[in-house]
């Protein structure tokens, strides 16, 4: 008797717990989740009145521009390091 | 420059925001460690996404957020309308009711998972022997977290009170960037003394104002840190 109100009360407190911390995994990764959403939505969406939470058209045009300055980058970074590198081995 | 209202009024508002950002931070780190202990099946997983905001540059968190709780399109303001919670858009950056309220829940949002797992890692040390030893001894689930998870994670507890302390006191950039730098949309209700600090020296050019209040924030800090580390050291010697 005295066990099972013991076993019953520990699978009410694991509950409790994992509502508790569900809620809290929403809290801490929506705003994750909304920066991945709409990386992906199409032109005007996330200004659109009111926002929607998933994206109606997917798109992935914003990426190509992030990795389109990314190479130019890359290219900066690459001459620079190729600069800077004979400097390092002379020392 | 004591005698400087504006200089007492952003005082106060430090004050205000450091003990409501501490406790709450606090509180929400704490609860969520000794669930985290708790459960046994997904640790790793809710451990995982409850470390995430931590990750966050803080200018990803200003721009998130603001884009969230917009007073326009802000996802949040609508849901809360379209549930009957609200009846107009809430203002979260704009009302004066709501916008300390709103820097302190972002600030909570992104300290409370650091005091988790650091938390959660000392409660891990902690022997087991001695739970079986307190349920052997019919303890209460309180008298045994009182009496033995307590005493072990005093010292982490209070040494990340104090590191939260000076972080509270010193966040510039959140509050700032939320802000539009204005030091609090309606009427200054905002302005934490870093804040104040910078908008006499770059706004007003009251280059030595500014200075002399740096000083006297770096003064107040080290009291608050040597009145912890007083009590740091009274536990340690009591735990030797």
């Amino acid at each position: 008797m005295n066990k099972e109100r013991k076993l019953r009360r520990g699978w009410f407190e694991t509950t409790i717990c994992y509502v508790y911390l569900t809620i809290l995994a929403i809290i801490a990764a929506f705003p994750l989740v909304w920066i991945l959403l709409s990386s992906v939505k199409g032109r005007g969406e996330i200004t659109g009145n009111p926002t929607t939470f998933c994206p109606k058209s997917f798109t992935l045009e914003n990426f190509k521009i992030v990795i389109e300055q990314l190479i130019s980058i890359t290219t900066s970074l690459i001459v620079s390091s190729l600069r800077v590198l004979p400097l390092r081995l002379q020392v | 420059m004591l005698s400087n209202l504006e200089f007492i009024a952003a005082f106060l508002t430090s004050i205000k925001w450091i003990i409501c950002s501490l406790i709450s931070q606090v509180v929400a780190g704490f609860t969520a460690a000794l669930a985290l202990d708790k459960i046994k099946k997904g640790q790793g997983v809710y451990r995982t996404l409850l470390i995430v905001p931590w990750e966050f540059p803080s200018i990803v968190i200003v721009l998130s957020w603001k884009w969230i709780l917009n007073g326009v399109y802000g996802f949040l303001p609508n849901l809360l309308v379209k549930l009957g919670i609200c009846e107009t858009l809430p203002q979260f950056f704009s009302s004066s009711g709501l916008v300390f309220g709103t820097l302190v829940f972002i600030n909570i949002w992104f300290g409370a998972p650091l005091i988790m797992v650091n938390v959660l890692s000392a409660l891990q040390t902690v022997p087991r022997d001695q739970y079986e030893a307190a349920q052997i001894d019919v303890a209460s689930p309180w008298q045994s977290f009182v009496h033995i998870t307590l005493p072990h994670i005093r010292v982490v507890v209070c040494l990340l009170v104090v590191l939260c302390t000076i972080w509270a006191f010193n966040n510039f950039d959140t509050i700032y960037l939320i802000t539009d730098g204005t030091g609090g949309c309606p009427a200054n209700l905002t302005e934490t003394v870093p804040i104040y600090t910078y908008n006499v020296s770059w706004g007003l050019k009251q280059l030595g104002v500014s200075s002399a209040v740096t000083v006297l924030l770096l003064i107040f800090l080290l009291i608050i840190c040597v009145f912890y580390f007083k009590i740091l050291d009274k536990w340690e010697k009591e735990g030797a």
